[in-house]
């Protein structure tokens, strides 16, 4: 079994009284994984601890089997792209990652064949002698990559690299990270807070919530998760009650609550899937309309909620 | 290997901020100062009889006394504290140098930056007065006093102002402090006060190469003064570079 | 799925206060920087320097009345003129510098402000603030001295007191101008703050190099310049050969350019955004 790339054991980071990471235990192997958490879970603040930019407060964390913090040589081997932005206006692409392999060592022709192949890989060539103030936010989001790229590393720390960008340069940046994995071979770790982008890219997860983390491993465990937990599903219309008496003798149905001007029905189910493929024929049989029907727990929050519940 | 990381991000993070402070909407601070102090000093040529003596006291009250601590706490207190507040320092501190080394990066890069940005306007001003009064072998002594002296003095104030910019979120304020109440007004009390000023120990030093006006008359030891500011250099950097070192920055 | 219903329900009430909105700023300016602890520390820390040794000086030593003299050695005092400046410093800097940088000027314009509105409130609010160091000590200054004299003449007392006023409405006012335009040159308060201290240390410099082969080169510092002024409002007589004219122009020049720059600032970066 190969040693994970990254080790956290019952890390924790706090700013303050803001507590950024709380006992946060984590095991990151090679390939893609995906962090996922919502805004303020702790994405950003892992990123930087591993990258050796802020200092745990207590527990360990090994990255590549070091520790981070006031040693910089790993970070030959880490490339960080991190979620806001910081490249020099004034500077083109070319310049920027000149000066950003410079900081690596490279010089010379080296370093100038090796910014060629990652413009290419970004597909910044084009770009490259233009001033960075005036590129748009899926190039600097490229270029930000490019610079994390530049010296070659083993593990690659995307933050967000999807935020704010339009679909069609989503659709480029998530096959760019699994272009990067399989043909280049580096180890990435990515993060989001939408976790149908992540799947986009990678089956393994680790879900982070208020500084822990939830849950790793493969997505499709992790959604049946979800499902091994009743769903809370609302449906809205006429003739509700004849549905209620329908549902009440179904199996998957763990609890019923119909308001009181029996217009609106919540019902808690055990298998979701077989729900959806028989309600149709439930509200035929029962001559019910239905004008509203929304599963509650068919987002992330919920996931966590479930997870931090549990 | 590490050796060769090390030289080359040295000079690849000297270079680049050297020439981020040069392109930098600052140089109209440095171009107004240059064309004020020519105005000045070419202006008060035409109205004294006195030649090289006046030179030498115009450019100690404008370059030594007042621009050149005010330029340096304008480009040195805010060097790391903007890129650690736009957050541009992401690169260099996800490098592989050492912080340590990082930090004489930016160091170098001011104190370059400094000096030749003192050199012009020191230069400007007294080819202003020059201009008037003539040229000769005797003007050209003092100018190279000068330059000399502003080098030493660019060195130093950077120093003190890195590290400003390292410790503090607001170095300006403690900048302005040291620039105008400590070294004005405390050094300008007589008495041992003046000593623990970086202007006292510069003019001391400088006296043992400018024989003109009240930069000569100063009392002391050159070469005490020297040791003094190179001690303190020394020890900014290191207090610099050792915060640098320990700095989170989230 | 739909919205839920939004419980939102329109004002109808009457804008009766529209004129006066400009106060808003002010108030906002004001409490904002009592909060600045570097802000009340210089004040405090100069207020004990500048007006409290004064006061209990004056205030315990034998006196008739409160004289010309005891208010102009007080004025006239440059550790008052670093204070005043440092403190118009850190007052003035961010007042215009930081709704530039954070782009909340086009907020302010966005909701039908008229820029000289938005400038008055600022101004105000500045004002107020130094007022707290330059107005309110002085006239304390004034008011211990002549409740404690020992002489009947209150009615002298009372004039130097007046007099007092209108050279600490004059201090109040005289750096914030340039220290506004200078905050509205720069989004960074910090460069906003050492121009302020640049641009004022400069002129005294000039001006104590050209003053020996004129009197009329002081002018240009503008420590000498209010202490002229402050010699006018107290009936001393004005250094021979300095020019009145001189007085008018460069006090012009420091209040009025300053403020019509400020404006056009205000309307470049705010209106039309």
């Amino acid at each position: 079994m190969t040693d994970p790339v990254i080790l956290a054991n019952t890390l924790s980071k706090w700013y303050g009284e803001v507590i950024g990471l709380n006992s946060f235990n984590l095991e990151i192997g090679k390939g893609i994984t995906g962090i996922v958490g919502p805004n303020g879970s702790g994405k950003s603040t892992l990123f930087k601890l591993v990258t050796g930019t802020i200092r745990p407060n207590s527990g360990t964390l090994l990255v590549m089997g070091q520790r981070p913090w006031k040693n910089p040589e790993q970070l030959s081997k880490i490339g960080f792209c991190p979620d806001y932005d910081f490249l020099p206006p004034d500077l083109t692409g070319r310049e920027y990652l000149k000066f950003s392999g410079g900081l690596h060592g490279m010089q010379g022709t080296s370093l100038e064949t090796r910014i060629e192949e990652v413009l290419g890989v970004v597909e910044m060539k084009g770009a490259a002698d233009r001033k960075m103030g005036g590129y748009s936010k899926g190039m600097r989001q490229r270029m930000k990559i490019a610079g994390s790229l530049v010296h070659d590393p083993e593990l690659l720390l995307l933050d967000e690299p999807l935020t704010g960008t339009d679909p069609m340069v989503r659709r480029e940046i998530i096959d760019l990270v699994k272009h990067l994995h399989k043909d280049h071979g580096h180890d990435v770790v990515v993060s989001s807070h939408v976790l149908h982008e992540i799947e986009r890219m990678t089956h393994q997860v680790a879900l982070i919530y208020k500084g822990r983390a939830v849950a790793s491993g493969d997505i499709s465990e992790i959604r049946r998760l979800m499902s091994d937990h009743p769903h809370d599903i609302v449906l809205e219309g006429k003739e509700m009650l004849a549905l209620a008496r329908l549902l009440l003798e179904k199996q998957f149905t763990v609890s019923l609550e119909l308001s009181s001007d029996r217009r609106t029905l919540h019902v808690k189910v055990s298998q979701p899937e077989e729900f959806f493929d028989e309600v149709p024929d439930l509200i035929r049989e029962s001559g019910s309309t239905i004008e509203r029907m929304e599963s509650l727990d068919d987002d992330l929050e919920s996931v966590f909620r479930y997870l931090v519940r549990w | 290997m590490r050796t060769q990381l090390h030289t080359t991000g040295l000079l690849t993070l000297t270079w680049f901020s050297a020439k981020k402070l040069i392109v930098h909407r600052r140089w109209v601070i440095a171009l107004l100062i240059a064309i004020l102090v020519g105005a000045v000093m070419g202006y008060f040529a035409t109205e004294v009889e006195e030649g090289i003596s006046a030179a030498s006291d115009l450019l100690n009250i404008l370059v030594l006394f007042f621009f050149m601590p005010i330029l340096a706490l304008i480009y040195g207190a805010s060097m790391i504290r903007n890129e650690i507040d736009d957050r541009s320092i992401t690169q260099v501190l996800t490098s592989p140098m050492d912080r340590r080394l990082s930090y004489l990066g930016y160091y170098f890069a001011l104190a370059l930056v400094l000096a030749l940005l003192l050199m012009l306007v020191t230069t400007i001003g007294w080819a202003c007065f020059f201009a008037v009064k003539g040229f000769d072998a005797a003007a050209l002594e003092l100018l190279l006093g000068y330059l000399l002296t502003v080098c030493i003095g660019a060195l130093v104030y950077s120093a003190l102002f890195l590290v400003f910019g390292v410790v503090l979120r607001h170095p300006i304020y403690l900048g302005l402090f040291y620039v105008f109440i400590w070294e004005d007004f405390v050094g300008s009390i007589p008495g041992a006060a003046e000593n623990y000023t970086i202007r006292h120990h510069l003019l001391v030093m400088a006296s043992a190469w400018i024989d003109y006006g009240e930069v000569s008359t100063m009392t002391g030891e050159p070469w005490a003064s020297a040791m003094v500011l190179f001690g303190l250099t020394i020890a900014l950097l290191a207090i610099g570079s050792w915060a640098f070192w320990n700095k989170e920055v989230p | 799925m739909g919205l839920d219903p939004i419980r939102y329900k329109p004002w109808k009430g009457q804008r009766t206060e529209h004129a006066k909105r400009f106060l808003v700023i002010t108030d906002h300016v004001f409490r904002q920087k009592l909060r600045s602890k570097w802000l009340l520390g210089i004040i405090i820390l100069g207020s004990i320097l500048v007006w409290v040794f004064p006061i209990l000086i004056f205030s315990l030593s034998p006196h008739d009345s409160l004289t010309t003299e005891m208010m102009l050695e007080t004025l006239q005092n440059d550790v008052l003129f670093i204070f005043v400046l440092i403190a118009a410093s850190l007052v003035c800097a961010d007042l215009i510098s930081e709704d530039l940088r954070g782009n909340s000027l086009v907020l302010y314009l966005y909701r039908a402000l008229r820029p000289e509105r938005y400038l008055l409130g600022k101004v105000l609010g500045a004002l107020l603030v130094m007022s707290l160091f330059t107005l309110i000590p002085p006239i304390a200054l004034g008011i211990a001295v002549t409740a404690t004299q020992t002489g009947p003449d209150y009615l002298a007392s009372a004039e130097v007191i007046a007099r007092t006023v209108l050279a600490a409405v004059l201090t109040t006012i005289f750096f914030v101008p340039m220290g506004m335009m200078l905050s509205s040159l720069t989004t960074k308060r910090t460069y906003a703050a050492v121009g302020i201290f640049m641009f004022f240390f400069t002129m005294t410099i000039v001006a104590g190099i050209f003053s020996e082969s004129d009197i009329n080169w002081q002018l240009l510092g503008p420590g000498n310049l209010l202490n002229f002024w402050y010699d006018v409002i107290f009936g001393e007589p004005l250094p021979e050969g300095l020019s009145s004219a001189g007085m008018a122009i460069m006090t012009f020049i420091l209040l009025v350019p300053p403020l019509i720059v400020t404006y056009w600032r205000i309307l470049s970066k705010g209106v039309g955004k």
